[in-house]
């Protein structure tokens, strides 16, 4: 496939000359169309300058409105004017040379000395100023040096006599080349009068189309509105110096065709009243199209519109694989795919056209047919090597799926496509972290990759069950959470039973052909069931959720080590003790699924997936999973600890209001009497939530750690599913210290947060301690309080958001450009070695251990096993 | 232009008296033989094998065997040739950003100083803002201060940075041209200062030709009567300014344990040339959250280490775990030039040659501008570029071409 490719592109400034010359037509009138809506010849809208009507043909080319890119026209000003975004340079031009001679201002010695620094840019300049500013008359002519000074952005003043562009212009012709490379001029390319416009480019109306509306009335674009009024001023301009109008309305209209082709170029100079509108919206004009977020670069450039995708809400479906995606049946059909016939895949090729899914072809030509009801037959029997055949989506098709934002490289996967009914894009809630994808109303988009070569990387490098581990930190990051991690704690507590219907039916799920002999009577307990999905020979030890949140309910419960009913201990592929948590299959925590990720091949993991959410969602439909009040009611007992709890919390805030009135109270480090208040009141009510927060889980735990478990928020919390105990203490406890930037709320009345306390009241209640909780409710001031804190997490959040994009762009903006070369240096684009060996040991985070290069631990386990089968 | 001069030449002179003050620190031998090389692995991991098989008191042969498993081991881990590490490093740091605090921390229980944490602070060492928002400093302390409570607080206070206008209460009458100074016992105190010692130290610093009575704590001035009030107030403003005791910059000190339980000292505000050559602090490990300051006192290698440790420790602060790896590439980006340069439009962005990528930054029209003056040429090598002419990116499988004939 030949391909033209772009090697490199010079940035020049355009010289009179070549506007003239790459000109395809010169603009004369101001007129845009005839009566009877037809391009005026010589207007803005000649058909030389390119067709936006479908059917026509370009004057200039001869081409379509595909075919032909545009040609640019020229016009001819009559009085020359600045360009206002290189006034400064003129400035600097004028400032540094004589006005009479042209000649640099400069002596002869120093010019040698300057030159000998070899210095660039605005460098150079200010070294030939410094060396300039005491040379009062031109070292070469003797003329007086005039003091010029630009009036921004277009107005020149010689010792505050204006100065027209006309005589900037023959100033800036004199000035000898070798004068302007002292002035960064390179004079190879550039020429100070260029700046100052006599011919103005037209740009082609390709990128200035008119709008024809519904009403008739066309609509021309921003550009060629300001376009109209240059050559208009233009025009009245020149009518006027032809008639010998007086200098002063010369001079009026010069001005104003300054401040049309300025704003031309900019709308939004400072000190440049805003071109408008008829109805008083600012023009868009070139600056504006290029600039920012919605501007030429940001917006059509780096980010580009596609064909081949499609966007739908996502739903969830556990019982697809988590390398497919489904897809609803109305979208297949319009998403295609080429491919191009082959000796090798005629034959399905042609069942396929048989099978109804082609919707045309393409003979190698490039002659399209398409596939009708009629004409099918004929098709499928013409069909031959080098045909290409167009066709809808099929099961198996490897497409990739995205969500925005897209924050990290696993924001885009790909996915196998599964035809499915309905409406929604279907994904396996495993795969919803890398995506942070919920189904709250989440929309998705789907891309078809057309080529071999983007099949073949979809494929190989972004397929999910390859992009498992994050390479942000190792760990996997598609994984079950939440009903994934309940359930399979549901499923392997020590009650869970099932009888042999059931157990059956799951080993027939899992493609299980030999059934384990029932462990528990005449039923199968779960951990035997979690067992059949665990490769064979592995053999693990570690701790689990439960028994970590156990202990921290229970002061005097103790993790029984090897005997701990609680704790993951796996031999052979069999589940001999522990539940399975979010300690086995949690995000950055999971060891099991770690385990599974890095020591075996891909398709195990997917497989352990793909069996495990059948299980677990026929296991927590069934059971039901669900919340119910009573999980958030404590007992008498707890009740009373709790409220003992706050009074006791409560008198020690008022002892420590004492002793902040009596100033006695013991300073913290560094803190003055307030402060360290304030800090201590803060510690207080941390202390009594602690307290009562334990107590109330470890009453709750009892729901769960029994004979007749219940499937509940407090499983959640022990399995490390969702919610913590904190959740829980918030709606049977009390909510605690409402915190509004670090602190107590104090703002509000003089000398109180609400009108209803005491003025100057510093105590806990007045301060956001709330002892409501969210089954009973809060009063008033609570529920104040409340919402202070809750505000402050919405309003952090849109600030962090915008503060963290915008820094995230940054990083992206400076960091893109770099990658690993061959020699395994870490290099810039323009090959500036940032280091030497990747991270310094080459390792690529993705693969690591832990972040380390090599497993110590898992290396001498090898060892050992090697020395064993010697 | 000239303030940057001054200082440079003025970091000179601390480098060299810093290295006079310091006890030599023990040069590693230099490392005969190189056998990671041979065996095609990074030193480290040579040397995480070493260390475990001491540990483990393993025979010659098993340790060989060991290295073999680990080069087999390593040389799965190793990154591929092409990958965008750039991007998957800007990713690794963006990505869990919103997930970052917007708060200022302040260390509750062991009460330290107030430090930015969260997204404040990685914006400011990613941006390479010339001055930390929070500057601070962690000073560690000379074997026998440290083991001394009382000379620790003693010095602690002695870095505090008081200055006249601090402790003096002035009392002006223009009338009659006398002006009235009276220290302040309360700040006195809280400053733990003696009155008499500051009093010796005020006289010192009155230029001989003005009157001065003085009686306990109190210090009159006497000026003729035709004394201009404008120079008297110059005068006066210009004591008042004079520090007295202590470190330039430091707000705050404060006296507290680290995590070995070792005492140090944190400090609000940051001086780290002075510091480092006072005899009580230990100079190889004290250290400032400035990096400018590092940058300029210890030099960019220095510098490069804070970031890292910085950033690092930041986002673990908050709970976010992201490899090294991708900290070091970003601070060996930032420092690459010799000084510390932010991902902001003023910093790495300007350096960049390609007149796209700077335009699809910020400034669009400024950077095409100029292209144009300068005549500048688009090499198209980078990843915008590329995408902006449509064109494959040479990044990953697009750093190799396959021909077809």
């Amino acid at each position: 496939m030949l391909q033209k490719k772009i090697d490199n592109i010079e940035f020049r400034i355009l010289n009179p000359e070549m506007i003239r010359k790459m000109s395809a037509i010169e603009i004369k009138t101001a007129e845009t169309y005839d009566r009877d809506g037809y391009p005026m010849e010589e207007g803005l809208m000649d058909s030389h300058l390119g067709v936006i009507n479908p059917g026509l043909r370009c004057k200039t080319c001869g081409q379509k409105m595909k075919e032909c890119p545009g040609h640019f026209g020229s016009f001819e000003l009559v009085r020359p004017v600045t360009h206002a975004k290189f006034s400064k340079k003129v400035e600097t031009v004028l400032m540094l040379t004589c006005k009479d001679c042209g000649r640099i201002l400069l002596k002869e010695e120093d010019q040698a000395k300057v030159r000998a620094g070899n210095y660039k840019g605005e460098l150079l300049i200010k070294k030939v100023k410094t060396r300039s500013t005491k040379i009062k008359k031109c070292p070469y002519c003797q003329a007086k040096r005039p003091k010029p000074k630009l009036d921004k952005p277009t107005n020149f003043y010689l010792d505050k006599e204006r100065i027209y562009p006309h005589a900037i212009r023959e100033w800036l012709e004199k000035v000898p080349d070798t004068d302007l490379e002292l002035l960064a001029f390179n004079p190879k390319i550039i020429r100070p009068e260029w700046l100052i416009l006599t011919v103005m480019p037209i740009p082609p109306i390709t990128i200035r189309p008119s709008i024809t509306l519904e009403t008739g009335i066309k609509s021309e674009d921003d550009l060629t509105h300001k376009l109209v009024d240059i050559v208009r001023i233009n025009q009245r301009l020149k009518e006027n110096i032809d008639a010998g109008a007086p200098q002063l309305i010369i001079e009026d209209l010069w001005d104003l065709l300054q401040y049309h082709v300025t704003t031309y170029f900019d709308n939004q100079i400072a000190g440049v009243p805003p071109s408008k509108h008829r109805s008083g919206r600012a023009l868009r004009t070139v600056v504006q199209r290029l600039k920012g977020k919605k501007g030429r670069f940001r917006y059509n450039l780096t980010g580009k519109r596609v064909n081949f995708a499609a966007r739908s809400t996502i739903s969830p479906d556990p019982f697809i694989s988590i390398n497919e995606v489904g897809v609803p049946e109305g979208m297949v059909r319009d998403l295609t795919l080429s491919e191009l016939g082959t000796e090798w895949n005629l034959k399905r090729l042609k069942k396929t056209i048989a099978d109804g899914y082609v919707l045309s072809v393409v003979r190698p030509d490039g002659r399209r047919k398409i596939v009708t009801p009629e004409t099918m037959k004929e098709i499928e029997e013409e069909l031959a090597v080098g045909y290409k055949i167009e066709r809808q989506l099929l099961n198996g098709d490897i497409v990739l799926f995205n969500r925005q934002p897209s924050l990290h490289r696993l924001s885009m996967l790909a996915h196998r496509v599964k035809i499915l009914p309905g409406k929604t894009l279907r994904l396996n809630p495993i795969v919803c972290k890398p995506y942070n994808a919920d189904f709250d109303g989440d929309e998705m988009n789907l891309h078809v990759p057309q080529t071999e070569e983007g099949k073949t990387e979809a494929l190989e490098l972004m397929l999910v069950q390859n992009q498992v581990l994050s390479p942000r930190y190792g760990m996997p990051i598609v994984i079950l959470d939440e009903d994934g991690i309940s359930g399979s704690t549901v499923l392997t507590l020590d009650t869970t039973e099932l009888d042999r219907e059931t157990a059956y039916r799951y080993f027939y799920e899992m493609g299980i052909k030999e059934l384990p002999k029932p462990d528990r009577g005449n039923k199968y307990s779960g951990k035997l069931i979690f067992s059949q999905l665990l490769p064979k020979d592995l053999t693990m030890k570690y701790r689990s959720k439960m028994c970590t949140v156990i202990q921290k309910a229970d002061a005097d419960y103790e993790c029984k080590g090897d005997k701990c009913p609680h704790c993951v201990e796996i031999v052979n592929g069999e589940l001999v003790r522990g539940v399975i948590d979010d300690y086995s299959l949690g995000e950055g925590k999971g060891k099991l699924v770690y385990h599974l990720a890095k020591t075996y091949a891909p398709e195990i993991l997917e497989q352990f997936y793909y069996k495990i959410n059948r299980v677990i969602s026929d296991i927590l439909t069934k059971r039901g999973m669900t919340a119910s009040l009573d999980e958030y009611e404590i007992n008498e007992e707890t009740q009373k600890f709790v409220e003992k709890a706050v009074k006791e919390g409560l008198t020690e805030a008022e002892k420590l209001v004492e002793q902040y009135r009596k100033k006695d109270l013991q300073l913290l480090p560094g803190r003055t009497l307030q402060q360290s208040f304030e800090m201590q009141m803060m510690m207080n009510a941390l202390r009594v939530k602690e307290k009562a927060q334990k107590k109330i889980l470890k009453e709750k735990l009892g729901m769960v750690l029994n004979e007749k478990p219940k499937l509940n928020t407090v499983l959640m919390i022990i399995a490390g599913a969702r919610g913590s105990s904190l959740n829980l203490m918030n709606m049977a406890g009390f909510w605690g210290q409402v915190a509004v930037r670090e602190g107590r709320p104090k703002r509000g009345f003089r000398g109180r947060t609400l009108s209803l306390f005491k003025r100057n009241d510093v105590g806990a209640i007045a301060h956001g301690f709330v002892q409501g909780n969210f089954m009973s409710g809060m009063n008033v001031t609570e529920y104040f309080f409340h919402a202070m804190g809750g505000r402050q997490g919405e309003v952090d959040t849109g600030v962090s958001t915008k503060v963290s994009g915008y820094l995230y762009r940054r990083l992206a903006n400076s960091l893109k450009d770099l990658s690993v070369k061959g020699d395994l240096t870490v290099r810039t684009s323009d090959g500036k070695i940032m280091q030497y060996l990747y991270g310094e040991d080459g390792v690529f985070p993705m693969n690591s251990k832990k972040g380390e290069a090599v497993d110590m631990d898992e290396l001498y386990e090898k060892l050992n096993e090697k020395e064993k089968k010697k | 232009m000239t303030a940057g001069k001054k200082s440079k030449i003025k970091t000179k002179k601390i480098v060299e008296k810093a290295v006079v003050e310091t006890k030599p620190v023990e040069v590693p031998e230099v490392e005969t033989g190189k056998e990671w090389e041979q065996l095609g692995v990074p030193k480290s991991v040579w040397k995480t094998v070493e260390k475990f098989s001491e540990a483990k008191k393993l025979s010659e042969s098993d340790v060989k065997k060991l290295m073999q498993l680990a080069k087999q081991e390593y040389d799965k881990t190793v990154v591929e040739v092409g990958e965008a590490v750039g991007i998957v490093a800007a990713q690794s740091l963006g990505e869990p950003g919103t997930q970052l605090t917007l708060r200022t921390k302040h260390f509750a229980g062991a009460a330290e100083v107030s430090v930015g944490s969260g997204i404040q602070r990685v914006e400011e060492i990613v941006d390479g803002r010339s001055k930390a928002k929070y500057p601070s400093m962690t000073i560690y302390l000379a074997e026998d201060v440290r083991k001394n409570k009382n000379a620790t607080e003693e010095f602690a206070n002695s870095l505090l940075d008081v200055r006249l206008r601090d402790i003096v209460q002035m009392d002006e009458d223009f009338k009659e041209k006398f002006i009235v100074w009276q220290l302040n016992d309360e700040r006195m105190a809280e400053n733990k200062m003696d009155a008499g010692k500051i009093i010796k130290k005020i006289e010192k610093l009155i230029p001989k030709k003005v009157e001065v009575v003085k009686r306990g704590t109190r210090i009159t001035f006497n000026f003729s009567k035709r004394a201009q009030l404008k120079d008297i107030r110059k005068l006066m403003l210009k004591l008042l300014k004079k520090r007295i005791s202590g470190v330039s910059n430091i707000e705050t000190v404060i006296v507290t344990k680290d995590k070995k339980d070792e005492p140090v000292i944190k400090t609000r505000g940051s001086n780290l040339k002075a510091i480092l050559r006072k005899r009580e602090a230990d100079p190889v490990r004290t250290i400032t959250n400035d990096l400018e300051e590092i940058a300029k006192v210890l030099g960019i290698e220095a510098a490069r280490t804070m970031v890292v440790k910085e950033l690092y420790g930041t986002l673990k602060d908050n709970n976010i775990s992201v490899d090294v790896r991708h900290i070091l590439l970003l601070a060996d980006l930032i420092t690459f030039s010799g000084e510390i340069k932010g991902t902001v439009r003023t910093g790495i962005m300007r350096d960049k040659a390609s007149p796209f990528a700077k335009a699809s930054f910020e400034e669009t029209v400024k950077h095409l501008l100029e292209a144009a003056f300068y005549g500048e040429r688009e090499e198209l090598k980078g990843v915008v570029e590329n995408i902006i002419v449509g064109q494959p990116i040479k990044v990953g499988t697009g750093t190799v071409e396959l021909i077809m004939k």
